[in-house]
């Protein structure tokens, strides 16, 4: 059982974040389960993602994350580049419509894991 | 002689209601039941942005009898959770100057993160929270236990 937050009837809960984009939504709270993620499918293949994920420093170390930006020199090239290619972890509340920093490329992606607001793209 | 003359006496029908004892009852298995239900629901969840944050200021609170990380709440939960912490183990840095809030944050959840087994801080802070939850339901169980016809 994976208890999304309730929204309301129109839009339910498994979609709600395309249309809420607030602490309801998701407040960094998938972090145990980002960090099981990580050492079990990430890790192993050499991937580096980009961490679009509400956590703070001191606990992306303590969980032994690696994440695109912890190198700067390492990661130049992939940050700079127009055009991403990789692993993306991200919160599903800012991947709804927005006026600006708006992200339908990321929106329109099937997620290949989820957990509650926390999408693998 | 005199008799004195008064208003019929009136019997209002008391209101039926559950007693004492059912009242108490039921107020136990629904504050039980929703701290069963808060641990099935949130058990996969570790922290959110703040709860660090929150915790250590709590830590700090118990310890030094000092307020000044964190003081933008009232100190109750945090006081709670700190004091089980800091019962239970918990490693808090002297406090020292802070440049800035970030700083402050920095502090906290370096210590618990970095300078403590976050996993079993969030385990025990959990344990805090149902408990304090479970702890405010006896105020109303000795109020239902004298006073309740509802």
């Amino acid at each position: 059982m994976r208890p999304w937050g309730y929204f309301n009837e129109i839009v339910g809960s498994k979609n709600a974040y395309l249309y809420f984009s607030d602490e309801g939504v998701d407040l960094g709270q998938r972090g145990n389960e980002l960090e099981q993620y990580y050492h079990r499918v990430l890790e192993p293949s050499g991937e580096v993602p980009f961490l679009g994920y509400e956590m703070e420093e001191a606990e992306k170390i303590a969980m032994h994350l690696d994440w695109l930006g912890r190198d700067l020199k390492r990661d130049e090239a992939r940050l700079n580049s127009p055009i991403f290619s990789g692993t993306i972890l991200a919160d599903a509340r800012y991947l709804g419509k927005k006026p600006f920093w708006d992200t339908p490329s990321l929106r329109n992606v099937v997620p290949s894991a989820r957990f509650g607001n926390l999408l693998v793209l | 002689m005199s008799t004195s003359v008064g208003p019929p006496t009136v019997e209002h029908p008391q209101p039926r209601g559950i007693s004492s004892r059912l009242f108490v009852l039921a107020l136990l298995l629904l504050v039980g039941g929703a701290i069963v239900r808060s641990a099935i629901a949130t058990r996969l969840d570790g922290f959110t942005i703040d709860e660090a944050y929150h915790i250590a200021a709590g830590v700090s609170y118990v310890r030094y009898a000092d307020f000044r990380i964190n003081p933008e709440h009232p100190p109750l939960v945090k006081l709670w959770v700190g004091a089980l912490l800091s019962a239970t183990g918990f490693h808090l840095s002297p406090i020292r100057m802070f440049a800035d809030k970030s700083d402050e944050r920095d502090f906290t959840e370096k210590d618990v993160y970095l300078n403590n087994d976050f996993h079993s801080v969030q385990r025990r802070a959990r344990i805090a929270m149902w408990a304090l939850n479970g702890v405010l339901s006896f105020p109303s169980c000795a109020h239902g236990d004298t006073s309740t016809r509802l």
